[in-house]
């Protein structure tokens, strides 16, 4: 799949539109959604000079909702490639959450760490939340992460979920629906991520199991 | 298709899905063999008979014995004509892939048909005459499920797939894939004397032979009329006792099946002979128990439409057993 080149311009555009989307989320959100903003993305880290500096540029910061957590472990394994590749995995992940917490398919956020088919599957994902009237609540947990790099530019990772301790939330009313867990609160996911012309490790291709074998505690 | 409870400690809008899982959008999943109405052929294109599989809480999977492993990706049909145009076109309009990309697309699958290798209106003359194929993955995702990244390509029916694609189905696939399915069963093996046993005593071992019968399971696509069923039969029982401190009879400690059965149940009047298949362990157990591990050997082998066949690698399939091995008592006076 060709990458997109997406000028300099058109991605301070997009944080600038994603800016808006958070303010636009609903009155009954809390202030924290409005640190979804473009605004500090360009902060320099002065204190790790060596270790690409670029990598964080440009980048949209993402805040979750207050009653939404997410963690990720591993979260780096030391290897600065496959940190990369999981950093921008995991803000793929807590893109597609703020997305669905935004009841907003086309978050700019989402579609600045997805390409092509991932977009799309993220797109249909977030929109199915919205179909249904829901969002998410709680906190969800993605263990057993592994990165396999295939070339300077292509990789692919594995993960599991753990939903045990996640909701979804009826957006009108806030009613939680909160259960036990069972074995489809487990889910095994694919990812195929490709490094775009500003060096961003976007999902173009995302496979997912609820359920599986392999991810049950 | 199952949904999920709506009632579920999950985050899922209640369809039981997951991102990028489940059925494909608009797809129906109810459908096994043939495109639906909206055009998308079900995850379950292949569709699996295991009732001639291992069964039983012990059951598991063989492992090959070479470093081969079944295909971890491959391609088949999934689209018709009109389900392919339902599944790019969003994705075009998405817009999340740059202007270049989706008119390259759409000059191939939409708007080509000139040149080779390029489609007018995804093909929609040839509605019922073929399908697009795409790649599937093993959704336990082990190692190599990464590796189809062929772009969609069309198939007339009753033509192969192109030979250049590897793991485009084919009988050879499907058997390959139906490797992956075998489950053979647990592998408690039966001891004598049971649970404890003494130092320096010929411990015989022996397997149920009513358990170690041929299994198989059946790989088809309705769509294509394509099969192949893989087999797995039993050769031999390795036992590894779990230390150096133990010899095993035979001494390689691999039992072969004799008459179907492995091994030979210890009965009366045996105690003076050597067991066709055993251990005696040299050194007590201690306070504690030596992992004594049983591994079978499958040989599998698959057959497919139009007779075709060929073996595949050996699988094993084994457990562990704890065994309590005691110094005789009977010398501490």
């Amino acid at each position: 799949m060709k990458r997109r080149t997406l000028p300099a311009a058109a991605a301070l555009a997009a944080t600038a539109a994603l800016l808006l989307t958070a303010c636009g989320g609903g009155d009954d959100k809390s202030k924290a959604n409005d640190k979804i903003a473009g605004a500090d993305t360009e902060s320099p880290t002065a204190s790790s000079p060596s270790t690409s500096a670029s990598s964080e540029a440009g980048r949209p910061k993402i805040a979750l909702s207050a009653d939404n957590t997410i963690t990720f472990t591993p979260e780096h394994v030391g290897d600065p490639g496959q940190d990369t590749i999981l950093k921008d995995n995991a803000e793929f992940i807590r893109a597609l959450n703020a997305a669905i917490t935004a009841q907003n398919p086309r978050l700019p956020a989402l579609e600045y760490y997805t390409e092509g088919e991932g977009a799309a599957s993220a797109q249909q994902w977030v929109q199915s939340f919205k179909d249904a009237g829901l969002t998410v609540t709680g906190s969800v947990r993605y263990f057993d992460r592994q990165v396999s790099v295939e070339s300077k530019n292509t990789a692919s990772l594995t993960y599991c979920g753990d939903e045990s301790k996640g909701y979804t939330k009826v957006v009108k009313t806030n009613k939680v629906k909160k259960t036990k867990a069972d074995k489809n609160s487990y889910v095994s996911y694919g990812v195929k991520v490709e490094k775009n012309a500003k060096g961003v490790w976007e999902t173009v291709k995302i496979v997912s199991v609820r359920g599986a074998a392999k991810c049950q505690p | 298709m199952l949904s999920a409870p709506a009632a579920l400690a999950a985050q899922d809008p209640g369809k039981g899905g997951s991102v990028g899982g489940g059925p494909n959008p608009g797809s129906d999943a109810n459908t096994s063999g043939d495109a639906s109405d909206n055009g998308t052929l079900s995850a379950g294109v292949i569709v699996y008979d295991r009732s001639k599989n291992g069964t039983g809480p012990s059951a598991g999977p063989v492992t090959s014995t070479t470093s081969w492993t079944p295909p971890a990706c491959w391609y088949a049909p999934k689209y018709s004509p009109a389900g392919l145009k339902k599944y790019l076109e969003p994705i075009w309009n998405a817009e999340s892939t740059g202007s270049q990309w989706d008119l390259e697309q759409r000059n191939k699958y939409e708007d080509g048909g000139k040149t080779a290798g390029t489609y007018k209106d995804f093909n929609k003359d040839k509605t019922g005459k073929g399908y697009w194929w795409d790649s599937y993955v093993n959704e336990s995702f082990p190692p190599g499920w990464d590796k189809c990244t062929k772009p969609f390509f069309w198939v007339d029916k009753g033509d192969p797939p192109p030979a250049d694609v590897e793991n485009a189905v084919t009988p050879k696939v499907l058997g390959e894939l139906a490797y992956n399915e075998i489950r053979v069963p647990g592998t408690k093996v039966t001891l004598t004397p049971a649970g404890t046993t003494k130092v320096n005593l010929p411990t015989w071992a022996w397997l149920d032979g009513a358990a170690f019968k041929p299994v198989s399971v059946t790989a088809s696509v309705p769509a294509l009329g394509i099969s192949a069923t893989t087999t797995a039969e039993p050769v031999s029982l390795k036992i590894d006792p779990g230390t150096a401190d133990a010899q095993t009879y035979p001494a390689s400690g691999v039992c072969e099946i004799n008459n179907g059965q492995i091994g030979e149940p210890y009965g009366k009047g045996k105690a003076d002979q050597t067991p066709p298949c055993g251990v005696k362990y040299l050194r007590s157990s201690g306070d504690g128990t030596y992992p004594l591990k049983a591994t079978i050997t499958w040989k599998i082998h698959w057959t497919g439409t139009g007779g075709a066949g060929d073996n595949l690698p050996d699988g094993t399939f084994g457990a562990t057993q704890d065994v309590t091995v005691q110094e005789i008592q009977a010398v501490n006076r």
